[in-house]
Parts: C-alpha cells; sequence; structure tokens
C-alpha cells in the first residue's frame, strides 16, 4: 500500500483507542509491529460483537485469510494509539475486505492494515457467502 | 488485485474470461468430463439450475492451476464466479443450492429464468 487509508464518505466508522502495555514494548523501544496486528483483529472482532445480533454472533465466525500492514510511525509506552476500522463496500464471495488505521495522538498514520476475512458457520466450520444482512450490519 | 492482474498474464486471462463470460467454473476437467468430485458436484448443480456457463480446466497449466488460486487468495477448486465476482468454491455452491440462495442470485442477475 502506498497511499494513506482513509474510510470512504459515508462508511460506518469503528472506533478504539489502545494505550500500549509494557509488554507491547520490543528491544527498539517502542510497540512491536506484531502488536498493531493484535490491535486490528481486536478492532474487527469488537466491531462485527457491537454490531452484529447474538444469534448471529452464535451461528457466524471469521477467520483470517490475508493481511497486509504498512507501518509508518513509532508509538511508545504513554501514548495513546487511536484506532478506526471499516470495511469494503461489498463483500466477495466468502471474502469480506476490512481496513484499520491506527494513528497517534497527532492524526498521524503510525500502522495501517488491509485484512481479508472469510465468513463462515459456526455449526460445519464450512465457508458461506457473505449474505447482503451482514454487509449491511457493517454499512 | 487489479495490479496483479496487469502484471500476470495469468491473471489477465482469468479477468478477461470471467469479464467476457456470466458465468465461469474453474475446475479441474472440463463440464462433460469433470477430473474431481468437488467439480463434478458444481457441475451437476449449475446443470440442474439450467445455467449457461463457461468450464475453464486448470489442469492445462500449472499456471492457471495456482493463478486461480493466487487472483481470488482461494486456495481451493472449483471456484465459481458470476458476473465478474467470486462467488466461493464447491462448499459454499452446494450450500447455496440447497437454501435456494444460488437459484435467487442466478435470477436477479438475469441469467436463468424465475
Amino acid at each position: 500500500m502506498s497511499r494513506l487509508l482513509e474510510p470512504p464518505e459515508g462508511r460506518q466508522v469503528f472506533a478504539l483507542t489502545f494505550e500500549p502495555t509494557p509488554d507491547d514494548i520490543d528491544e527498539n523501544g517502542h510497540v512491536n509491529n506484531v502488536v498493531y496486528l493484535r490491535w486490528a483483529q481486536d478492532m474487527g472482532v469488537a466491531h462485527w460483537a457491537s454490531r452484529a445480533p447474538a444469534e448471529a454472533q452464535a451461528q457466524w465466525a471469521w477467520i483470517a485469510l490475508r493481511h497486509e500492514i504498512d507501518y509508518r510511525r513509532e508509538l511508545k509506552l504513554g501514548q495513546t494509539a487511536y484506532g478506526r476500522t471499516w470495511v469494503a463496500e461489498q463483500a466477495e464471495g466468502p471474502r469480506f475486505d476490512r481496513f484499520i488505521r491506527i494513528d497517534d495522538a497527532e492524526g498521524q498514520m503510525c500502522a495501517q492494515v488491509v485484512t481479508t476475512w472469510v465468513l463462515i458457520e459456526q455449526a460445519t466450520r464450512r465457508p458461506r457467502r457473505v449474505p447482503d444482512w451482514i454487509t449491511g450490519v457493517f454499512t | 488485485m487489479t495490479d496483479a492482474a496487469t502484471a500476470n498474464p495469468v491473471h489477465g486471462f482469468i479477468s478477461k474470461t470471467v469479464a467476457d463470460h456470466p458465468v465461469v467454473l474453474f475446475m479441474k476437467g472440463v463440464p462433460e468430463e469433470p477430473r474431481c468430485g468437488f467439480s463434478a458436484v458444481s457441475v451437476q448443480i449449475l446443470d440442474h439450475l439450467g445455467v449457461d456457463f463457461v468450464g475453464v480446466d486448470v489442469l492445462q497449466s500449472d499456471a492457471l492451476r495456482e493463478g486461480i488460486k493466487s487472483f481470488t487468495d482461494w486456495p481451493t477448486i472449483p471456484q465459481l464466479y458470476v458476473k465478474g465476482e467470486f462467488v466461493g468454491g464447491c462448499d459454499i455452491i452446494r450450500e447455496m443450492f440447497g437454501s435456494g440462495e444460488l437459484k435467487t442470485l442466478l435470477e436477479e442477475q438475469g441469467l436463468i429464468s424465475a
């Protein structure tokens, strides 16, 4: 990715903040790259949990198919990470792309993620085509 | 995918195929003679629904067999495309057929009569 990710006009955006813990800091003295992926996953899970009805969460689940991450600026202990996430306009079969942008307090991008999730049915653990109502939950 | 399609001739072939034909099944073998059970089931379902489709035999080249997987980031074959959009593999085709969703999709796209 070369361009900064920004949600399209009118797209539902879900936001979370993160306070790095000492365990998140690596030998370089800043938040380790793996932590951003965990935050990205936390945001996707929280977004789904906040919007989908309980019965839908019991019936459906998401598994990761692909992550693509850019790292731009460091975050250190005591700083706050501001995360935003939104989904693609449409799913593609069982795949649904999600976008995550994690900024510092000044709004500068620290990391951004494009991640592809696959919808599965909990009972069978098999992939399923993303129905329109799920797209509607996020948009 | 667009960048890759431009850079990878196999992806370019796949892009053109799914753009040129409303329903495409990338499969092992050909519709008249599938060479794996999952492809055979998928063909049977499409035939049962009476939709015209193009079957592309990925076994004709290793590049195509791998290229279709990287094109969609989807690891299994067969793969069904409707009006240029990836629908899914055999599990999804079978589930959508069972629920009536596949028939509805094809009707909505004007590919079979309601």
